[in-house]
């Protein structure tokens, strides 16, 4: 070899015909690990093992090629080229570093994929939730995208059971398997599951290895793992300070939840219980017949209960999140003084003094979620009338359906010093609201409609603004200018609806 | 069970992982044991397994397109006769009675963890094979012996007789205990 090749900076080891070493020159005694004893040894028992032995095969056959293989006891990837003349050279390059960064850009290129996929699905699902419009559908909607994508293998709907902490399965999609029978059997057997501490704190709570997860029942963890499942994300449904259910989301990978998919999935769940939030309040809109409910409340913990010395009545209730405001109309003191006496309450945010007068007055009062007729809101009741006095207070609301009356109640009466004085079922007073959207939905375009129900659901209509006029429109994939184009028209016949039912209903524009 | 005794046909174990260089290694830590096949997809070790003879399948659970866990899925809708051991990430200490796979190994495989499991489901594979033939065969003698011909399609055990499997076997039963090398 001659001083040029011994100093190459690729490697070269030169061989006789018959496939004997000559000669190794440096970089190649260190890309093969081998000291420069070889000479006289043959090829085969230089060149480390590999699976296809193309090296020692490439020199028997004499043939001028390029192979390129993986040698396990080095670690490395060797690109070798054979060259015939007066000897035999290889030339001999370690190739590691391209295999490293090809997988390196697969790696990050499938990244990318699952990131698109999921910010996809996650679109779609929020998509489909505006539209559900019960919680059956909510429930189906969410398994149904979740359950049947490649990326992940399972997922379930849990809800609360009413009365209890239990959970009951509503949905389930996808590769359920051995896994979702065990969780089953947990929920019968009420067996501490992360989807109940997720319903529990309100927090997504992420598993992963499953296997080896101590806090997860074994018997889970065997079918997760004969299942070939590693991963686990549960997310709770939640809207306000109320947690609906949860989704139990299970995937084969091992860090298949970053805290990126972590937050997403945690925007789902809140969407999610939004849209169970607004089911509840739209089945008491739609309803014709609603359970009235009288509720006596002599706690002092309760602000209204405790407002003291003055009568005062209920005038209005605005829910607002968190909190809501409640407007009263006193009578014997002076607003004011009402407004004194309520802003030390604990439950109290703020005192605004409407009207005040010596004989009375009016007032606005901000309380929070805690309070009673925050939990009544909270759960979907409409407060119909409130009377105050030195003794307590005494509510009349309106409750949807019979399993949310007990719900109601239940919510009330564990905390506050409260009980229901009387309970009647009766028919929707005046014009139903069905027979209202009927009429509103022959005014209104289908264009006119989805704007309106999307900035409602987006609750656009809020104040302040949950969403903004631009974020609405990009969620309808129209301009801003084109969205309020639309509802100014809705708003308008929804009011003519309103205030002159007997106009005429041609107005098509 | 000398490893290299070259007179008698050696099992073939075919070896599957996405990573070319882990699925490598382990061949090379097998060598002299079996007859030793490498594929870098589960398609490709379906594709083998259907053209080839495959004792002992070392799979890899977690590959990119078709993982471990759906060539499993495929090769029992085949009724494929052979070994599988399911090679995972992770260790949760569980037997595998009632895993869908005959055995677990955990990242990373030394070489002699590698040709023990494959070892010993290759003595497991050879006692079942056997153990099925001497068992449908003994049946087979005895309501041939005891039976008149035209009456076995009466008798209840001439209807087991007429069921009995031939050369397929059953992946959950109990052939495990058999199966331990003396």
């Amino acid at each position: 070899m001659d001083g040029r090749l011994a100093r190459a900076p690729i490697g070269v080891l030169e061989l006789a015909h018959d496939g004997t070493v000559r000669e190794i020159n440096d970089r190649a005694a260190a890309v093969l690990e081998l000291d420069s004893t070889v000479a006289g040894r043959s090829v085969g028992s230089v060149f480390p093992d590999s699976v296809d032995a193309s090296v020692p095969r490439a020199v028997a056959d004499l043939e001028e090629r390029t192979v390129e293989e993986y040698y396990p006891a080095l670690g490395r990837w060797l690109e070798v080229s054979l060259v015939d003349g007066e000897s035999v050279l290889l030339y001999i390059e370690d190739v590691s570093e391209r295999h490293d960064q090809t997988r390196q850009i697969e790696r990050l290129r499938n990244d990318l994929d699952r990131l698109t996929v999921i910010d996809g699905l996650i679109s779609e699902i929020l998509g489909e939730l505006v539209d559900a419009s019960t919680r059956a559908e909510i429930a189906e909607t969410i398994c149904r995208r979740l359950g049947e994508t490649d990326i992940y293998d399972f997922a379930w709907v849990g809800e609360r059971e009413l009365g209890d902490d239990g959970i009951v399965a509503r949905a389930a999609a996808g590769a359920t398997g051995r896994t979702f029978e065990r969780i089953e059997a947990a929920l019968t057997a009420d067996d501490p599951i992360p989807e109940a501490r997720a319903i529990e704190t309100g927090e997504p709570t992420i598993v992963q290895p499953l296997g080896d997860a101590a806090a997860v029942p074994e018997a889970i963890r065997r079918a997760a793992f004969a299942d070939g499942l590693q991963s686990l994300l549960a997310v709770p449904l939640v809207h306000g300070a109320s947690v609906y259910g949860v989704v139990g989301l299970y995937a084969a990978d091992r860090d298949a939840f970053s805290e990126r998919e972590r937050a997403s999935f945690e925007t789902v769940g809140e969407m999610a219980g939004f849209a169970v939030n607004a089911t509840r309040h739209r089945n008491l809109l739609l309803s014709d017949t609603v359970v009235e409910l009288r509720l006596g409340i002599d706690d002092p913990a309760d602000p209204l209960a405790a407002a003291g010395d003055a009568t005062a009545s209920i005038e209005g209730v605005v829910s607002q999140s968190p909190g809501l405001l409640c407007y009263l109309a006193v009578e014997g003191v002076s607003a004011s003084t009402t407004g004194d006496r309520l802003s030390t309450h604990e439950g109290t945010e703020a005192v605004r003094i409407i009207d005040d007068r010596s004989g009375g007055g009016s007032l606005e009062v901000e309380l929070d979620d805690g309070t009673v007729l925050g939990r009544l809101l909270d759960r979907g009741a409409t407060i119909k009338t409130g009377d105050i006095d030195p003794t307590g207070a005494e509510l009349v609301v309106d409750v949807p359906t019979e399993g949310d009356v007990r719900r109601l109640v239940d919510a009330v009466t564990r905390e506050y010093d409260a009980s229901v004085l009387a309970k009647r079922e009766r028919d929707r007073d005046a014009t139903t609201t069905r027979e209202l959207r009927e009429a509103l939905d022959d005014r209104l375009t289908d264009r006119q409609r989805t704007a309106l129900k999307t900035a409602f659901l987006a609750e656009y209509f809020q104040s302040p603004r949950e969403s903004t006029a631009e974020e609405v429109a990009q969620a309808l994939d129209i301009t801003g200018p084109t969205l309020l184009y639309h509802l100014r028209a809705a708003q308008r016949k929804l009011l003519t609806e309103v205030f002159e039912p007997d106009a005429d209903r041609n107005d098509r524009r | 069970m000398g490893e290299s005794d070259s007179s008698q046909p050696r099992p073939t174990a075919l070896i599957v992982d996405d990573e070319k260089e882990v699925a490598d290694a382990y061949a090379l830590r097998l060598r002299g044991l079996c007859e030793i096949e490498t594929v870098y997809s589960g398609r490709a070790a379906l594709e083998t397994i259907d053209d080839e003879e495959t004792d002992v399948v070392l799979l890899d659970r977690h590959m990119p397109s078709m993982s471990g866990d759906d060539v499993l899925a495929a090769l029992a809708d085949r009724e494929y006769y052979g070994r599988v051991v399911m090679v995972t990430a992770i260790d949760p200490g569980f037997d595998v009675l009632d895993m869908p796979f005959d055995d677990y190994l955990c990242k990373p495989l030394d070489r002699e963890d590698l040709r023990a499991a494959v070892r010993q489901q290759t003595v497991i594979l050879g006692y079942e094979t056997l153990g099925e033939y001497f068992s449908v065969e003994s049946k087979r003698r005895v309501i041939a012996a005891e039976v008149p011909a035209d009456e076995r399609d009466q008798h209840a055990a001439g209807k087991q007789f007429a069921e009995l499997p031939d050369g397929s076997r059953d992946r959950s039963g109990g052939c495990r205990s058999w199966g331990q090398p003396p």
